[in-house]
């Protein structure tokens, strides 16, 4: 994935004991937190099954290209915190700082599309309040962005602290901790855009 | 005092903790009636029938649960002794903002018990009255708990942060569980706007999450605090113990 591959193929091939990326706390964060919006989701349908024709008329009020660019920055952002993790595993620092950056630009993207969005639906006089799609579709959407802002910052600490990163075990799994979560925040929203702006 | 003293006291905070769930379960949730809580888009009539109806029970349960919430400080203050153990030296500013975090969410706690002790006491007054105090108790705490967050927090990132310890005070999911366990409480804000479904306050983002989450990170916190405890007795360390703001200077890196 990675253009220098030389740096990793250059050291012993030997197999190495399977290992899960990160610290294993952001992995039990990832389960809780995947949990929590799986419990929301599943309330969403819920009341969807029950109302279906008012959700589905709500849901034509939503603008699909504003969810589509933001899958395709979220999957873009992903691209780049890979491509730093493996930089820094080539001790490239300064590469992965500027991965991490690119990623961040990607994270204030999104913020800046998403409030677009909102602004389009308060303008048409929608809010959190107009009915159960809508709360819903507010609710979910700015946990969500909230999780982007959160992200934002991690991205933001490790592009900082990237350029002097050591390849350290213990210092890569921090970075891999980081990315994971970033990942996760990208996951929910290819969960989220389905659900919200395409389910019929 | 003799170190077997101290390590009584110590002992004893902990337990507060497993202690209070236990009391907060019986007498805030089961005698207190707010489980499921009140359905705050009820007409004000049915607040002051739960009221009337339940009177001794919710009288006891909450003037029982005001008094057992305090046992929630021993625990605080064994907790800020410990954390000042891994952030030795003079700026122990992570075991400070969970001992005040702990503190405030005693109050926090307590006021909102407190509107439900005002409505319980005279639950003949107007309906539309009852049904405020009850609003006002449940967004008390669903709306302040930020200062609850941030004791979480300040602890997690304590003992993540612990380079010291042979075996950390908390394993690093529990760290890690503890920070979501405080993240859960920012979507019960919504319980001021919405009064039906999942996010009002008896609903299952507005109270079935992060009431429970907060319980059960106390209990874990406890369990592995006593675990730590054990094992520095056992091991004979028990002067790392001393709880003095300056013990982190006179005896730090240890």
């Amino acid at each position: 994935m990675s253009p220098d591959i030389e740096a990793p193929s250059s050291r012993p091939r030997s197999p190495e004991p399977r290992r899960l990326p990160g610290v294993e706390g952001v992995w039990a964060f990832v389960f809780a937190d995947m949990t929590m919006f799986a419990v929301m989701f599943g309330s969403f349908m819920w009341d969807r099954h029950r109302n279906p024709l008012a959700f589905e008329e709500s849901r034509h009020l939503l603008n699909a290209t504003f969810g589509g660019i933001n899958t395709l920055i979220l999957l873009t952002s992903s691209l780049f915190v890979v491509l730093a993790i493996e930089a820094l595993k080539a001790e490239r620092a300064l590469r992965a700082r500027w991965l991490f950056a690119l990623a961040l630009a990607c994270g204030f993207a999104f913020m800046l599309a998403k409030a677009f969005e909102y602004g389009e639906k308060f303008q048409a006089g929608i809010s959190m309040l107009s009915n159960d799609f809508f709360m819903y579709y507010f609710i979910l959407t700015g946990i969500h962005l909230g999780h982007v802002i959160v992200g934002n910052v991690v991205l933001a600490v490790m592009s900082i602290k990237s350029a002097s990163a050591t390849n350290q075990a213990s210092s890569l799994a921090n970075y891999e901790a980081g990315a994971t979560y970033w990942h996760m925040v990208d996951l929910l929203w290819i969960l989220l855009f389905p659900i919200l702006y395409l389910l019929r | 005092m003799d170190e077997e003293t101290k390590v009584l006291y110590q002992r004893i905070s902990i337990l507060c903790g497993p202690i209070f769930v236990t009391t907060f379960v019986i007498f805030w949730a089961w005698m207190g009636h707010n489980l499921p809580p009140p359905h705050p888009d009820d007409a004000a009539q049915l607040f002051t029938d739960r009221y009337v109806n339940n009177l001794t029970s919710i009288r006891i349960g909450f003037l029982v649960a005001l008094v057992t919430i305090c046992l929630y400080l021993p625990w605080v203050g064994y907790t800020t002794a410990r954390m000042m153990r891994i952030e030795t030296g003079p700026y122990p500013v992570l075991s400070y903002l969970q001992l005040m975090g702990g503190a405030l969410t005693v109050m926090v706690v307590s006021i909102s018990m407190w509107c439900w002790v005002v409505a319980a006491q005279r639950p003949e007054r107007s309906p539309e009255i009852t049904q405020m105090l009850t609003d006002a108790g449940w967004l008390m705490n669903d709306t302040v708990y930020m200062c609850t967050t941030l004791q979480m927090w300040a602890m997690a990132f304590c003992v993540m942060a612990d380079k010291k310890s042979k075996v950390p005070l908390m394993p690093n999911w529990a760290c890690w569980l503890t920070i979501f366990c405080g993240a859960t409480f920012f979507p019960a804000s919504l319980t001021a706007v919405l009064r039906s479904g999942p996010f009002a306050y008896d609903g299952l983002i507005g109270f079935w999450i992060p009431y429970p989450a907060w319980l059960i990170w106390e209990f874990t916190a406890s369990y592995f605090l006593l675990t730590d405890l054990n094992r520095r007795v056992r091991e004979g360390r028990v002067e790392e113990v001393v709880a003095s703001p300056h013990g982190g200077l006179l005896q730090g890196g240890k």
